[in-house]
């Protein structure tokens, strides 16, 4: 008897054969410190979230449990000279069969390393701007639960339109320069920006493209410096040819003093004449591994506070929003850790925001594992 | 304010550090597969490539850099000695960089003859073992450490 790859005899058998091979490449990635072969690495993260609104305002009045995301990464190196990388998101409980969640790309791209000095890439990227655009999906990449409102999703926060958009398809050239104790790396990115009527991963819906960069300086004690800039040309609306121009421009610092962490990223801009700037500082201790012999379990604990200012348009007056975030960052597995935020927002009475409420304050916490 | 109360409350518990301490008098190498063209290095180049800054050996093999965990005193010396910075702060510091897209973290084994075999295997392979266990000429030593991680003498 003939059998094609469609024979119902030999086709479960495949499907089974190849869900057994993704379970073992799975396991063997989480098992061999997230290494399949030399040649492919796979890593990953999840986050678990519960938010609940304390006070009135917008939130989360029924205490909710979150399936935030599960992330896997990978890197491929088929030939020399050539990196694969992409990341893949299953937000919320993806369930598309009740068209609930969501899975996408983070980013996908080819890497090419011409020298450690200039290499190219093409594809999906995130944009490359201040210190947390990059991870601020990878909830184990950074300290608090969220990422900064006042610089990375001002839309959210006041602002018509963001500082930049949190991805862009387009190419990029980048590379390391190290001097001595200091390494300097840069990125400049091409791409079709952001848009809301048309697929921008897909086509641009004008002639502009947007252009993007950092320069940033790291040193083996711990100090991370550097600028970005974002400008693009934005069309006013579905139909009209008009545009108007967005120019976001940003500079950050990350100081790590012994056991202390400082964190400073302001970003100042224009969109269609309006001045804007936001400014997110945090501070955080980090007490190291202790032994606690009621559990015995070595636990890390690193208290943090964040504050964030946002004037989404500088000529008008009093429509600032302010969050305040105290928090505790609870590690008990060298990959994994408990946070627990406390976060009180405040919206000035002009700013967009604002709904009669002077202060709101939520707990946000998550569980977060990267692997 | 008691969220806040217990926040604090939680944040000084400390009971007694853990911090593990590198009391080793060996000497180590820096070794890497025979197919690389450079016949030495020096501590900063090593220091680059574990940071992911240096991809690739002078002849544009791609680098791959393999370590031995802080669980033993050879790991220690690595992080301690050659790093100079916890396995904690080299592990969040490549937790940022896999995840924001920008490379692949060095391989970790547990025990010294793993990272051996890598090295051989793969033909831009780099680690630091304990100078004791340098047995044949199947790999290149590119630099010998004192316990200070000052280095000795290049071989080759």
């Amino acid at each position: 008897m003939l059998r094609n790859k469609y024979s119902i005899i030999t086709k479960p058998f495949t499907r089974c054969k190849s869900l057994y091979f993704m379970w073992i490449l799975f396991l063997s990635g989480t098992i061999f410190s997230a290494r399949i072969t030399d040649k492919f690495h796979m890593n990953g993260y999840s986050s678990f979230e519960f938010e609940f609104l304390l006070t009135a305002g917008e939130g989360d009045r029924n205490a909710s449990f979150d399936a935030d995301l599960f992330d896997l990464v990978f890197n491929f190196f088929p030939v020399e000279r050539l990196r694969i990388a992409t990341d893949i998101t299953f937000e919320h409980g993806v369930s598309t069969e009740s068209n609930r969640g969501n899975i996408a790309i983070e980013y996908a791209f080819p890497e090419f390393i011409l020298r450690d000095w200039i290499k190219f890439r093409a594809g999906k990227m995130f944009c490359n701007f201040g210190l947390y655009n990059e991870v601020h999906t990878a909830k184990p990449a950074f300290i608090t639960v969220k990422e900064p409102f006042s610089t990375n999703k001002n839309n959210k926060f006041g602002s018509e339109y963001r500082f930049y958009p949190r991805w862009v398809v387009g190419i990029a050239m980048l590379g390391d320069v190290g001097f001595s104790s200091v390494n300097l790396d840069y990125i400049i990115q091409i791409s079709n920006g952001e848009q809301e009527f048309t697929n921008p991963f897909e086509e641009d819906n004008n002639i502009y493209k947007a252009l993007g960069g950092r320069v940033r300086l790291m040193t083996e004690n711990g100090i991370n410096a550097g600028v970005s800039i974002y400008t693009d040309w934005l069309n006013k609306d579905d139909t009209s040819i008009d545009v108007i121009p967005l120019i976001s421009g940003g500079g950050h610092l990350q100081l790590e003093i012994g056991s202390a962490i400082f964190e400073l990223e302001g970003v100042a801009g224009l969109i269609d004449k309006k001045k804007r700037y936001g400014i997110t500082a945090l501070v955080a201790y980090d007490f190291g591994l202790h032994k606690i012999p009621i559990i015995g379990l070595d636990l890390g604990f690193e208290p943090y506070f964040r504050y964030e200012l946002l004037k989404p348009n500088i000529s008008i007056n009093d429509n600032e929003a302010h969050l305040f975030v105290y928090g505790l960052r609870i590690a008990f597995t060298p990959i994994s850790s408990i946070k627990l935020d406390l976060n009180t927002l405040k919206f000035n009475k002009n700013n967009i925001m604002y709904n009669g409420i002077k202060l709101q304050t939520g707990l946000k916490a998550a569980l977060v594992v990267g692997f | 304010m008691k969220i806040r109360l217990f926040l604090i409350f939680i944040s000084i518990l400390p009971l007694g550090n853990v911090i593990a301490q590198n009391n080793t008098n060996d000497k180590y190498v820096v070794i890497a597969n025979n197919e690389i063209v450079n016949d030495s290095i020096d501590i900063s180049f090593v220091k680059k490539v574990y940071g992911g800054r240096i991809v690739l050996w002078s002849n544009q093999v791609k680098i791959e850099p393999c370590y031995i965990g802080s669980h033993s005193s050879d790991g220690i010396y690595f992080f301690h000695n050659i790093l100079k910075m916890p396995e904690k702060k080299f592990n969040k510091y490549w937790t940022k960089k896999v995840f924001s897209g920008n490379g692949a973290k060095p391989v970790m084994f547990k025990n010294v003859d793993d990272a051996i075999k890598y090295v051989l295997e793969n033909n831009g392979g780099i680690t630091i073992i304990p100078h004791k266990k340098v047995v044949n000429k199947k790999y290149k030593v590119l630099m010998i450490l004192d316990n200070n991680s000052n280095s000795v003498s290049i071989v080759n």
